[in-house]
């Protein structure tokens, strides 16, 4: 079982609050999901948890499996079991997708690694996520779809195998197959890995394919409220009006 | 077999002749001229461990074709070379880097119509360094393809000057220059494109681009689980293996 803990977790950047007291515990297992209207602070909170240098905490704790990662390297952390998924992940001139993984993959297992089992992995995740072979020699992200970075986090996720994974909003600019294929997949994966997924995301058409557990609703830099999936139908209706007044 | 000073180049293939001045005793430069007769390719590596001046020329017979891959791991190096490259010939110049003090100045002269130069430049800088490119359109129809993409590092400052010049009358040419400094350290490195052209009927292009290791993109190797240090790494390489041959083997080599 594991447990990543956020207890009244405040940051801020350039002397601007953006995180206003977040408290959240997610365990193995568990789909957590995060909506909200633009510019709320939901991206920041994926950051601030993952260890964006860009972002001072000013109050709380993050938890993970009992440990306090507040003040951890990124790198640290990831290594530990946490993953994020990016938006917008960048694009990298003359760095192979395949060395890319390779490292980070490298890194996580240490002295276990080995290159044939990492090559048979990649090789059988490329097929579950319909990506030819030419993928791995292009430089990572570069000249990619939308469709195509995403699939390169789901395949990073799939490799890296982490306990909690952290998912800002993966289905932004996918087309209705890509986003069939990525929400199959994310289902997939957590209940392979048995994994504590946060999703972020704004709309409800992703959920079609992964049930959420729990659904919060994030507004101006905290959890304004938490419910099951019958929330999302509630804001699918009515939006957030209803929620700020509360 | 032709040896001097650290210099191998085979003769059987009969596609080189080449010809080595004794050193002048007032400037101390070793003078070399080769002459490319047939389609070949040739491997010069520096490795001395004192200073050398050399000044070469190279002359590039019409029709042919042409690889250079100069391999420059010497501390102290003063290197001027010229090109001559005759009409219909093709040179391509690859250099590898991994050096402190550095001077260099290349001339290509394009003397045929139909003349190609590409220059493809990589390597890591870690002292005061200057390298100058000169490139003559001296005929029609020549096209020259600049790209340097080099690292500074530890003192590693680096003065990269690149110019092209086409004179009036010299139409239907092709120029074009990709100039890349990655900044590992605090040096102030300095590079000049520059575009002397007097003719319209020209293509060209060029960029100029001194930066730093994207914060965002380093973040992005840390969510992986990637530390600096191996981040670092594994960016560098990237930036520098563009369209270089066997690259791989001298990253390899000289910078594990």
């Amino acid at each position: 079982m594991h447990i990543l803990e956020i207890k009244n977790l405040h940051a801020k950047i350039e002397n601007k609050e953006i995180l206003k007291g977040i408290n959240l515990t997610i365990k193995s297992g568990e789909v957590h999901v995060i909506m909200g209207p633009n510019g709320v602070g939901k991206s920041t909170l994926s950051h601030v948890i993952m260890g964006n240098p860009n972002y001072e905490i000013t109050e709380g704790n993050i938890l993970l499996d009992g440990v306090d990662i507040t003040h951890m390297q990124t790198d640290e952390r990831a290594r530990r079991g946490l993953f994020l998924s990016f938006q917008n992940p960048p694009e990298i001139e003359g760095v192979t997708t395949a060395d890319f993984l390779k490292a980070s993959v490298a890194t996580k297992e240490g002295e276990s690694f080995k290159m044939l089992s990492f090559a048979r992995e990649v090789d059988t995740y490329m097929k579950r996520l319909v990506m030819k072979k030419e993928f791995l020699t292009r430089p990572l992200n570069e000249g990619f779809s939308g469709g195509e970075k995403k699939k390169m986090e789901i395949l990073s996720l799939y490799m890296l195998k982490p306990n909690v994974a952290i998912l800002d909003e993966i289905d932004s600019g996918l087309d209705v197959d890509s986003l069939k294929i990525v929400g199959e997949h994310i289902k997939a994966y957590q209940e392979e890995q048995k994994a504590g997924i946060l999703l972020i995301t704004h709309y409800q058409r992703l959920l079609s394919y992964i049930q959420p557990d729990f659904v919060h609703i994030f507004l101006d830099g905290s959890i304004k409220k938490t419910g099951d999936a019958t929330l999302v139908e509630q804001i699918e209706q009515n939006g957030y009006d209803n929620f700020k007044k509360a | 077999m032709v040896s001097k000073d650290g210099i191998f180049l085979k003769k059987e293939d009969q596609a080189l002749e080449v010809s080595l001045s004794d050193k002048l005793d007032f400037y101390d430069i070793v003078k070399m001229k080769i002459e490319v007769l047939k389609d070949t390719s040739l491997q010069i590596c520096y490795s001395n461990s004192k200073e050398i001046k050399l000044d070469i020329t190279i002359v590039v017979q019409a029709g042919v074709t042409f690889r250079l891959q100069e391999i420059k791991t010497a501390k102290n190096t003063k290197i001027q070379t010229k090109y001559s490259i005759l009409e219909r010939a093709k040179v391509l110049v690859e250099k590898f880097y991994d050096t402190s003090f550095l001077r260099e100045l290349d001339l290509f002269s394009l003397n045929g119509v139909g003349a190609t130069i590409d220059v493809r430049t990589r390597g890591i800088i870690k002292d005061k360094s200057v390298l100058d490119r000169v490139v003559y359109h001296n005929y029609p129809r020549t096209e020259s393809n600049i790209d340097n993409r080099l690292v500074t590092m530890q003192k590693g400052l680096l003065k990269l000057y690149v110019t092209t010049i086409v004179y009036p009358k010299i139409r239907g040419c092709k120029a074009n220059q990709n100039n890349q400094i990655l900044k590992e350290n605090k040096e102030n490195s300095v590079i000049k494109p520059i575009l002397l052209i007097e003719e319209n009927d020209i293509e060209a292009s060029h960029n100029a681009h001194i930066a730093s290791i994207d914060k965002d993109t380093l973040y992005y190797f840390y969510t992986r689980g990637i530390d600096e240090k191996t981040a670092r790494k594994i960016y560098i390489k990237g930036f520098l293996k563009g369209d270089f041959y066997n690259i791989d083997k001298y990253m390899t080599k000289y910078w594990r």
